[in-house]
């Protein structure tokens, strides 16, 4: 009884804050988390559903584990459009990494079953090290000091970076105009592109792309920086925002795995060569990040062996 | 260990920071909690029921709703704070409900004779509240609001969510280069830690301070 | 002796006075139809049993506690209902109580100097040296700086009779300002009480201290179930009570 009627409250006046705000000029609902990009109907499951099953896997400590366990552990975000968010209508995670995860799943167990782990930019390597996951597919860069404490399968994608401005905005021409500026950026990937090609930019980081287009509508920002895919998705679909010709930065993809089980890595790396080969990841990609993305057209992974 | 080093001033930053956040904030919900409390014991109606509905509605609310609320809700009626502004008017009005059901009770845990002597002495209820019962009172609240200051501190974190790099945000930007997350949290919960015991032992000193008997 | 009762002018010479005040908590009947009228410079003791009405009488004198129906009147008025002219009324009518009511976080002397200072009738230093004369008088100087949690009962009520004349009252009400206090500190207060008597302070006292009583008062009344029912000298009331119920009420005490 006191329990909803305390619930009761909070949805009351939750909703009732929102309401005024709302009522006062029709505020945007999805700056609050919602979304209305072009990504919204992303379905991958057509896709997997076709995905190859791998053959003869080896034994591995954490493959003999995730065998055993019937489903794969994978941390990742639900803020990354394109990527990986969840689908207002299925309710289920969509988007390229999204996929990858799925496929992953089921060439390893011949069904595309994934625990899905939320996880920030913080906590990937500490659930790999501490084995809450078996991998991590999350727009996580490969990088020297990350490949010291765990294992990364990859690339599997390569993406640059682009970057959004107001409508009108004439001072940024290059990536060097973005020095001394404030940029929104989502932490993680884009974060970590922008500091290495404008180390004197200035990051404002917000959890979710649709808050950093919030923040260049209101000008909070002056530009926002992202993967070319998650740019295009949002920015220029208004009549506040432009899409620059700027590109730059090439952030590798990879799949983060726990460190020391050598057997399971190079069984993820062949799983990518497969779907590179087979197609799949061609169809992953048109069906995800590359339906709004139109112009990054990104090649198939090829990753030598021993990497 | 050397990216440690060159982290360091980005982090002691983080730390300043997150002062600079959760310091005013809680000065406002002082203010602002203090003022309900008295709204919510002065048994007049209408400010007993504004007192009400402030905490209710507030405390009710998760906090990073209300952040959200401030820094993209109110560009869209035409009000752009600054994103440290919207943190401390957010976490102060958070903070406030706290504040005021601290104050609250402190008020009803004074004793009623003393307030009578006080208005039998002809002194007017400003004289009786500022002078008698909020003196009085607030040596009872010292530990409870010494705890809202600590939560407004470990609060101020959300901040990173809004776009405001404070500790946390600081500690993450660190992790992102470093990747190195145990050291990296280990620092922030160590900053953390600091401010709060700060603030607990200038709680035990004051309230030592302000004892009755002596 | 008795004024005509059904008159509704204010008695000659009376500083308070209180015309047929009735007061209910709920619906317990706390006084009934209480008549009473205190002269300038008069000692009036009010006895009786626990719950007759004798706390709650003083107390709607200085409107801690409003009344159903009835009037009090001061000095020929009806007392103010609320605000500052309440707040003004109240600062001519001291209060003394059982429990002292010091304020913890208050030394003596600031005890003594707050409402005079706050009510703007001194100024700080004038008031602090008037509460130190009034300490002195109480035989409380060396204790003029401590709060009242370093000092013993007897010593926080003298500091709060102090207190009370800080203001220059009309007049005092005590509520059995004895009856917490440890038996060796009682007369230390009692004292003090009979002195003020004595300087010819109007003062309304309720107690159980028969001694002070039958020294100071200049008229006892004595309550029963929340009305006055008897009224006389405090001889004639210890040696010839008139009521079965003062009687008995006497028989009580006397013999404890
Ligand atoms: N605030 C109150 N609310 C309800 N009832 C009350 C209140 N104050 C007093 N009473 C009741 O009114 C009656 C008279 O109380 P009062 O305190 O005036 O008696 P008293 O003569 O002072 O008794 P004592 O000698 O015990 O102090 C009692 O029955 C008491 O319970
Ligand atoms: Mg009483």
């Amino acid at each position: 009884m006191n329990y909803s009627r305390r619930k009761f409250f909070v949805t009351s006046s939750t909703a009732a804050a929102a309401f005024v705000l709302a009522g006062c000029r029709g505020i945007n609902p999805e700056r609050l988390g919602g979304q209305a990009d072009g990504f919204a109907n992303v379905d991958q499951s057509g896709v997997v559903a076709q995905g190859p099953i791998g053959k003869n896997l080896p034994s591995s400590p954490i493959l003999d584990e995730v065998r055993g366990r019937g489903f794969l552990r994978c941390s990742g975000t639900d803020t990354l459009p394109g990527f990986s968010q969840t689908n207002p209508v299925t309710g289920k995670l969509a988007g390229f990494d999204a996929g990858m995860a799925e496929l992953f799943a089921k060439y390893l167990l011949g069904k595309p079953a994934v625990n899905f782990v939320k996880s920030g930019a913080d906590t990937r390597e500490a659930f790999l090290q501490n084995r809450t996951v078996d991998a991590t597919i999350s727009t996580y860069t490969i990088t020297e000091n990350r490949e010291r404490i765990v294992n990364f399968a990859g690339p599997y994608l390569t993406v640059t970076s682009g970057v959004a401005v107001q409508l009108g905005e004439t001072g940024i021409a290059s990536s060097a105009d973005l020095a001394g500026r404030e940029v929104a950026v989502q932490p993680g990937a884009a974060e970590e592109a922008l500091l290495r090609e404008v180390p004197n930019a200035v990051p404002v980081r917000f959890e979710e792309s649709s808050q950093c287009f919030a923040a260049l509508q209101q000008q909070r920002v002056e530009a926002w920086v992202a993967n070319t895919a998650i740019i295009t998705s949002r920015a220029g679909t208004d009549s506040r925002t432009t899409v620059t010709d700027i590109r730059f930065g090439e952030s590798p993809f990879g799949i983060g795995l726990p460190k020391g089980d050598d057997t399971y890595k190079t069984v993820a790396t062949e799983f990518i060569n497969t779907i590179a080969e087979d197609g799949t990841w061609q169809k992953l990609w048109d069906e995800t990040a590359g339906l709004v993305d139109r112009t990054t057209n990104p090649e198939p992974p090829a990753i030598p062996m021993g990497r | 260990m050397d990216d440690l080093l060159k982290a360091l001033p980005g982090l002691l930053e983080g730390l300043g920071v997150t002062l600079y956040l959760s310091i005013p904030a809680f000065l406002l919900a002082m203010v602002l909690g203090s003022m309900m409390a008295i709204f919510r014991v002065s048994r007049v109606r209408s400010l007993e029921v504004l007192g009400t509905l402030y905490v209710e509605g507030v405390r009710n609310s998760p906090l990073l709703l209300i952040l959200l609320l401030l820094v993209f809700g109110l560009p869209d009626v035409g009000i752009l704070l600054p994103l440290e502004l919207a943190v401390i008017i957010g976490l102060g009005l958070y903070s406030g409900t706290f504040v005021c059901e601290a104050v609250r009770s402190g008020i009803n845990g004074v004793d009623v004779g003393m307030v009578e002597a006080a208005r039998a002495s002809g002194l007017t209820t400003r004289h009786v509240i500022s002078e008698v019962l909020l003196p009085v009172a607030l040596r009872t609240m010292i530990p409870p609001l010494a705890t809202v200051f600590i939560t407004t501190v470990l609060s101020s974190a959300l901040a990173a969510a809004v776009g405001v790099t404070e500790l946390t945000g600081a500690t993450r930007v660190y992790n992102l280069v470093a990747a190195q997350p145990f050291v990296a949290f280990g620092i922030a919960a160590a900053g953390y830690l600091l401010i709060n015991l700060l603030i607990g032992w200038a709680s035990a000193k004051s309230e030592r301070l302000l004892r009755f008997n002596q | 002796m008795m004024t005509n009762m059904s008159e509704r002018s204010p008695s000659q010479g009376a500083v308070i006075e209180l015309k047929d005040v009735e007061k209910s908590f709920g619906a317990t009947k706390v006084l009934t139809g209480v008549n009473l009228s205190i002269a300038k410079g008069e000692t009036v003791v009010i006895l009786g049993p626990s719950g007759s009405g004798k706390s709650t009488l003083l107390r709607t004198t200085n409107r801690l506690e409003p009344i159903d129906s009835g009037e009090i009147w001061y000095h020929g008025k009806p007392i103010p209902r609320e605000g500052r002219e309440l707040a003004a009324y109240r600062a001519e009518v001291g209060m003394v109580f059982q429990q002292f009511n010091l304020y913890p976080h208050k030394t003596a002397v600031q005890n003594i100097t707050l409402a005079p200072v706050k009510r703007g009738k001194q100024k700080p230093e004038e008031a602090r040296a008037r509460a130190l004369r009034l300490l002195a008088d109480v035989n409380l100087s060396e204790h003029a700086n401590k709060r009242p949690g370093a000092l013993s009962g007897g010593q926080q009520q003298r500091v709060a009779i102090a207190r009370a004349m800080a203001m220059d009252p009309e007049v005092i009400l005590f509520d059995e300002p004895t009856s917490a206090l440890d038996p060796e500190m009682i007369q230390e207060v009692v004292h003090v009480m009979k002195r003020l008597s004595a300087d010819g302070m109007t003062m309304a006292v309720v107690t159980h201290e028969i001694g002070f009583a039958r020294e100071s008062a200049d008229r006892i009344v004595f309550m029963d179930e929340g009305r006055i029912i008897e009224e006389s000298d405090p001889e004639s009331f210890f040696t010839n009570p008139r009521t079965e119920r003062a009687q008995e009420f006497l028989g009580k005490i006397l013999n404890h």
